[in-house]
């Protein structure tokens, strides 16, 4: 490996990894390689402290009992509280967002300390969002809709210093009736789009990508661009 | 949503009256239901009374389709009025009311993985609803897979369970405890949970490559007709419940053995110059298995991909399925949701085309053999179209 190689944390897909969240961290890999550039996954697992020093990370959903395993090791070995502060890239889907939160309270109504990195908190609704969203993004250099898949029970609401990640057209997003998905703050950017995020959002990938190696040349796979027209078309269906 | 709870209200009522003066065999668990029931519905078969030839053979209730909800329970039930015995593959959720009704003599529990989240909820709730059924049938002999770690807590209250090491290539979905949300650890098939007193129990039952083991030193030789060591699994566990009820061991081991086909699964049709075999996989530890029973040598691969509702609609899981397992092998993408497929094949490295429609994408393929893997409508589609083409 060398100096110049790109290393992507996956942050504990041995417990938040529900939805195929992995996936992610492979979109990003791919996307650096297929333009030439050296990059490499690096699983953290329960069983390893959070490294500090990789270029970007991507955390996963998960249920009760591993999310709570989850957040008891990232405040035990804050690796990646460190890697945010210096401004590395964090990509945290579905109950990610809830553990990078000041608290979230389960099912059962116990009130769990978050990680802390986002201005948000964390209760649950009274019934599980689940289905296709579609959000116009609010991040200066997104332009696309982006589409995605939620399934969570959880209903997070943003305090002022983090900033909604788009504007849901299709879906409940964050809390259902809010109407806005995500958070970011700082280099921690959130979504409930949940599982693959990035396949169906290549603009999202490409952005957290230059933020590590700069500006990226175009990079269009057909088949991912019919996938989007195809599931953009599925959303206005429902 | 009156006229679903009368229609439920109904079937238990008409479940009950069918269960009455039988004893039956509840199958449940995310995979290995239909083969499960299969081969159990096999090997109760040999049960029962002296036929004038010697052979002993009985007729056995079971929903050989694959119907596990409510419908195909009756339909089962009630187009065999006179078996004694019956063989049901539930779907998880259903297992508390239909429990209530037929009031089983054996729950044989599979496995507990990522079904179709979308549908169905999650896991470790599906686990303590199947652990607080139980609790309602003490005395059910409860045949349960002690590889599986949610599984095993089911049935781990139980006063009668019949542990089998049925095998669990998936442990994805449990590396914290169910009953205390610790870490579960493993060390090779062993398993522990660091935050009580819940470890693997001691099988009962358990395979190998050549023989099943029983209790009392019982081992026979076990050939199948099924490929996949998953199946020898699913085998063990229907061989256990069949004994339970009485079964002799060789006479089930020898039943389950010659079970070859599961409703259209595993069998080679043959379709204009292609001849297909098709494999069902309905969910990440369903695909893993099913792909590993993919001969690649054997020609190409066709793999078809739907997201209707029985399918589950959020197809994610396409990414937690290894797909990199064919980074040497092209494979033709097709089904409703082939993009879908074909997007993950492509960021997997996989050479790959994308056809759609699933016959026209094997006749994309070579002249010869197609193995072809399937999700479930997909699967089933196909299979209406083999059945016109008289197979």
């Amino acid at each position: 490996m060398s100096d110049s190689t790109v290393r992507i944390g996956l942050v504990l897909p041995d417990v938040m990894g529900t939805y195929g969240d992995g996936g992610n961290s492979v979109v990003l890999r791919q996307r650096l390689r297929l333009r030439g550039f050296d990059a490499e996954i690096v699983e953290i697992t329960l069983s390893d402290p959070v490294p500090s020093e990789l270029d970007l990370y991507t955390l996963g959903g998960a249920e009760d009992y591993a999310q709570r395993l989850a957040t008891k090791h990232l405040l035990r070995y804050p690796g990646l509280q460190e890697a945010a502060a210096r401004g590395a890239p964090v990509l945290a889907i579905c109950a990610a967002i809830q553990v990078l939160g000041h608290w979230y309270e389960t099912s059962s109504g116990e009130r769990v300390d978050g990680v802390g990195l986002l201005d948000v908190t964390t209760s649950p609704q009274p019934e599980r969002t689940i289905g296709e969203v579609v959000s116009q993004p609010l991040v200066p250099g997104l332009s696309e809709r982006l589409t995605g898949f939620e399934n969570h029970r959880g209903g997070t609401v943003l305090g002022p210093a983090a900033q909604p990640l788009a504007r849901v057209i299709c879906g409940a997003g964050n809390r259902a009736g809010d109407g806005i998905d995500g958070a970011m703050q700082g280099s921690v950017v959130a979504t409930y789009l949940h599982g693959p995020c990035l396949a169906r959002n290549p603009e999202l990938a490409d952005l957290l990508l230059s933020r590590v190696v700069g500006e990226l040349a175009p990079l269009e796979i057909d088949e991912v661009a019919q996938l989007r027209r195809e599931r953009l078309a599925a959303s206005r269906r429902v | 949503m009156i006229g679903g709870v009368v229609a439920m209200t109904l079937d238990k009522s008409i479940l009950r009256q069918l269960g009455e003066g039988r004893r039956t065999v509840v199958v449940t668990g995310t995979n290995g239901k239909s083969t499960t029931t299969r081969m159990t519905a096999a090997a109760l078969g040999t049960l029962g009374p002296s036929e004038p030839q010697g052979r002993r053979h009985q007729t056995v209730a079971t929903n050989a389709e694959g119907a596990n909800m409510d419908a195909g329970l009756v339909a089962a039930l009630a187009g065999a009025r006179d078996a004694g015995l019956a063989a049901l593959e539930v779907d998880e959720m259903h297992v508390p009311h239909v429990a209530d009704a037929v009031d089983p003599a054996v729950i044989v529990l599979l496995n507990l993985s990522r079904d179709q989240l979308d549908r169905v909820g999650e896991i470790n709730h599906i686990e303590r609803t199947l652990r607080g059924e139980l609790a309602r049938h003490p005395s059910t002999v409860v045949v349960a897979n002690c590889d599986d770690v949610l599984m095993t807590s089911a049935a781990y209250d139980s006063p009668h369970v019949v542990w089998v090491a049925a095998g669990g290539g998936w442990a994805n979905d449990s590396v914290s405890c169910p009953r205390s949300g610790e870490i579960i650890v493993r060390d090779g098939s062993h398993w522990y949970s660091t935050g009580t007193d819940f470890k693997r129990p001691t099988p009962q039952w358990w395979y190998d490559d050549a023989n099943i083991h029983g209790p009392d030193g019982l081992s026979l030789p076990m050939t199948l007709a099924l490929p996949g060591t998953v199946n020898r699994g699913n085998a063990t566990q229907a061989v256990a419940a069949a004994v339970t009820l009485g079964a002799d061991p060789a006479a089930a081991v020898a039943a389950v053995s010659g079970v070859d086909e599961v409703a259209g699964r595993y069998g080679t049709v043959q379709l204009g110059a292609h001849s297909v075999r098709m494999l069902l996989a309905k969910n990440p530890a369903g695909w893993q298995e099913a792909l590993s029973m993919v001969d690649t040598d054997a020609g190409s691969v066709v793999i078809s991909v739907n997201g209707q509702v029985p399918d589950g609609e959020d197809l994610s899981w396409l990414w937690d399925v290894n797909f990199e397992h064919f980074v040497h092998h092209p494979v033709v993408a097709a089904g409703e949701r082939g993009t879908d497929l074909a997007v993950r094949l492509g960021y997997a490295g996989v050479e790959h085309t994308l056809v759609h429609n699933a016959v026209e994408a094997i006749t994309s393929c070579p002249p010869g053999h197609v193995e072809v893997v399937a999700n479930y409508t997909a699967f089933l589609q196909l299979n209406r179209t083999f059945g016109r083409a008289g197979r």
